[in-house]
């Protein structure tokens, strides 16, 4: 993207726990939001994050810098990402997905999402309850009544004796 | 959306419950209709949660003997989207109809329509008959009237005049797939008349479709064309296309006219050819001066020819057959990436003039970095669609398995056949030496 000046630019970012983070403004354009800032003319000063914390920003920028390192080769960027995210528990995903919504970055926000829907692909409703800590609120007629509403997408898939 | 309270059994708090309806959107994107309507199960809040995403993907398959149940899933499932007024982004349709359902065209009709007024951007239609094809389908004449359309993919149906008769100019569709297609070539070329903007095309087994004229798809850049599985008798084939706008060209199987003599392929990077039977002599007389990789595997009629090959960028020559080529780059490149050969032959073969011809294409393109050479002894029977590059190429190549051939993959690198390569590298290496 072509700023005012040829040269690099940095950005400093900084997050809802006033963490200061600089990032080249080539890396930090995959976010909408901050190119929209850049094009506006105000991503002079610091910019203020203020739906990211310092530990999820910290990680967006890892991958601002390592997406934006790789040339255009779709597959190489795939598996960046699938390193990327491979050691994040849910609660970080969840984080990273938040500050990727908010971020306006679809790469990012598409390969979160993937990697949340693996994990919910094939595991029984019981086993996705207990992952996510979801509270199962129907009474026993009321999931009953949703299941025989979709019985055709329960055909072999274990059955769950709990909850 | 109710957050669920952690206090009973649970130690973490339900952070996915309470992600915003666009990011619980793109989840549901991610998995299969059946697992996104599974998700109802999970609380009230879930319940109907998966109804907004915004890819519809439904299949009779699922649904085994009962027909009219799915067309019940169907029907609700686009009532929904169509009351709450939302979009269906992808709609992905797998049915199997056969000639004697015409009840079945008219439900499929009605659905077309349906998410056509959704704002419909990616529509696939597959159609798994067991029926003979010439008893096949037409496609619902709905489908060319949802202009919206990006991309459309279609699937063993037939394609006549009463399909198109309201056809309507597609202004966004940038991929066309025809696949097991019975189309002719009036009703094909009218399509393509209707969608200017395709940059990528398939033609996979459409056997009555033998002329391809394209020349006047300007943002045509990736072409696949395929007839793989089709007896001989019916491959000869005409393709024209533009040639200065194509990055990317994959054709297998097939006897096919495709480019004029001295055609300058402005773009083209990476060009596949497999099992293709017509001569390749035209290609020494084009011009490829963005070509990186070129891979022919299986072109029966490199034996009679000497081919030069004017691309000064060339990076990759992979190469199967059963004759040692006769073929040389005028490049300027040095960075070559991993070039593959394989040839097949027999004890026979081996003369001093299949060695030289080796050496010759060893030294082809100056200097080959990381080469795999690998000569298979002819008596190792396989077939050739079962033989391929290593698995990461496979997934490049146009190349679609037929189903149900019951034959097993033959390995080449029985134990045999590795002895005698070892060999036959070692007499390699002592006469190059």
């Amino acid at each position: 993207m072509a700023a005012e000046t040829g040269t690099p630019t940095t950005l400093t970012l900084k997050s809802n726990d006033d963490e200061l983070f600089s990032v080249a403004e080539s890396a930090a354009i995959l976010s909408v939001t901050i190119r929209n800032m850049v094009e506006d003319g105000c991503a002079g000063g610091v910019i203020p994050l203020d739906n990211v914390d310092g530990k999820t920003l910290a990680s967006v920028i890892t991958y601002m810098n390592g997406i934006s390192a790789i040339p255009a080769d779709e597959e190489k960027k795939k598996s960046y990402r699938d390193k990327f995210l491979s050691d994040k528990d849910f609660e970080t995903l969840a984080d990273m997905v938040l500050a990727a919504n908010y971020l306006n970055m679809s790469c990012l926000m598409d390969a979160v999402s993937a990697k949340i829907a693996q994990v919910m692909e094939k595991k029984s409703v019981g086993w996705v309850r207990r992952k996510f800590g979801i509270e199962n609120d129907y009474t026993p007629e009321e999931e009953a009544a949703v299941k025989e509403e979709h019985k055709w997408t329960f055909e072999g898939v274990e059955t769950d004796d709990d909850n | 959306m109710k957050r669920a309270k952690g206090g009973d059994c649970s130690n973490s708090t339900d952070r996915i419950s309470d992600l915003p309806e666009g990011i619980l959107q793109r989840i549901f994107y991610f998995l299969s209709q059946k697992e996104a309507v599974r998700t109802s199960l999970l609380s009230k809040s879930w319940r109907n949660n998966w109804c907004t995403r915004p890819n519809l993907f439904l299949s009779d398959a699922t649904f085994k003997d009962n027909k009219h149940e799915f067309v019940s899933v169907v029907d609700n499932a686009l009532r929904r989207y169509r009351d709450q007024r939302m979009c269906v982004e992808i709609f992905h349709l797998c049915t199997s109809l056969d000639y004697s359902d015409s009840e079945s065209v008219t439900i499929l009709d009605k659905w077309i329509r349906a998410v056509r007024n959704m704002g419909v951007k990616k529509f696939r239609l597959s159609n798994f008959s067991k029926r003979k094809r010439s008893r096949v389908v037409e496609v619902p004449s709905g489908v060319f009237e949802a202009e919206s359309l990006q991309g459309l993919h279609l699937n063993r149906f037939k394609l006549d005049e009463k399909s198109i008769e309201r056809i309507v100019l597609f202004k966004h569709l940038k991929t066309l797939c025809l696949v097991q297609i019975s189309v002719h070539e009036e009703v094909f070329h009218k399509v393509i008349s209707c969608c200017p903007m395709i940059e990528t095309l398939e033609v996979t087994r459409c056997k009555r479709l033998k002329t391809i004229k394209v020349s006047d798809l300007h943002n045509l850049t990736n072409f696949t064309f395929s007839m793989c599985g089709c007896p001989p008798s019916k491959k000869l084939h005409t393709i024209e296309i533009h040639t200065p706008s194509i990055k990317t060209v994959k054709i297998s199987e097939g006897n096919i006219r495709w480019f004029h003599k001295g055609a300058d392929f402005r773009n083209l990077q990476d060009l596949t050819l497999w099992g293709v039977d017509s001569s390749l002599e035209h290609l020494s007389s084009c011009k490829f001066p963005n070509l990186e990789s070129l891979s022919l595997l299986w072109c029966d009629r490199m034996e009679e020819i000497k081919l030069f090959i004017d691309a000064p960028n060339i990076r990759k020559f992979d190469f199967i057959g059963d004759s040692v080529p006769s073929i040389s780059f005028a490049t300027t490149s040095s960075k070559w990436d991993c070039s593959v050969i394989h040839v097949r032959y027999d004890i026979s073969d081996l003369t001093s003039l299949w060695f030289l011809k080796l050496k010759e294409l060893l030294n082809c393109g100056g200097e080959l970095h990381e080469l795999e050479v690998r000569f298979i002894f002819a008596s190792v029977s396989f077939k050739r669609r079962d033989y391929y590059l290593s698995s990461k190429k496979r997934r490049r190549l146009p190349l679609r398995r037929e189903r149900g051939d019951g034959k097993d993959r033959v390995s080449v690198e029985d134990s045999n056949a590795e002895r005698e390569r070892k060999r036959i590298l070692a007499v390699v290496v002592a006469r190059a030496g």
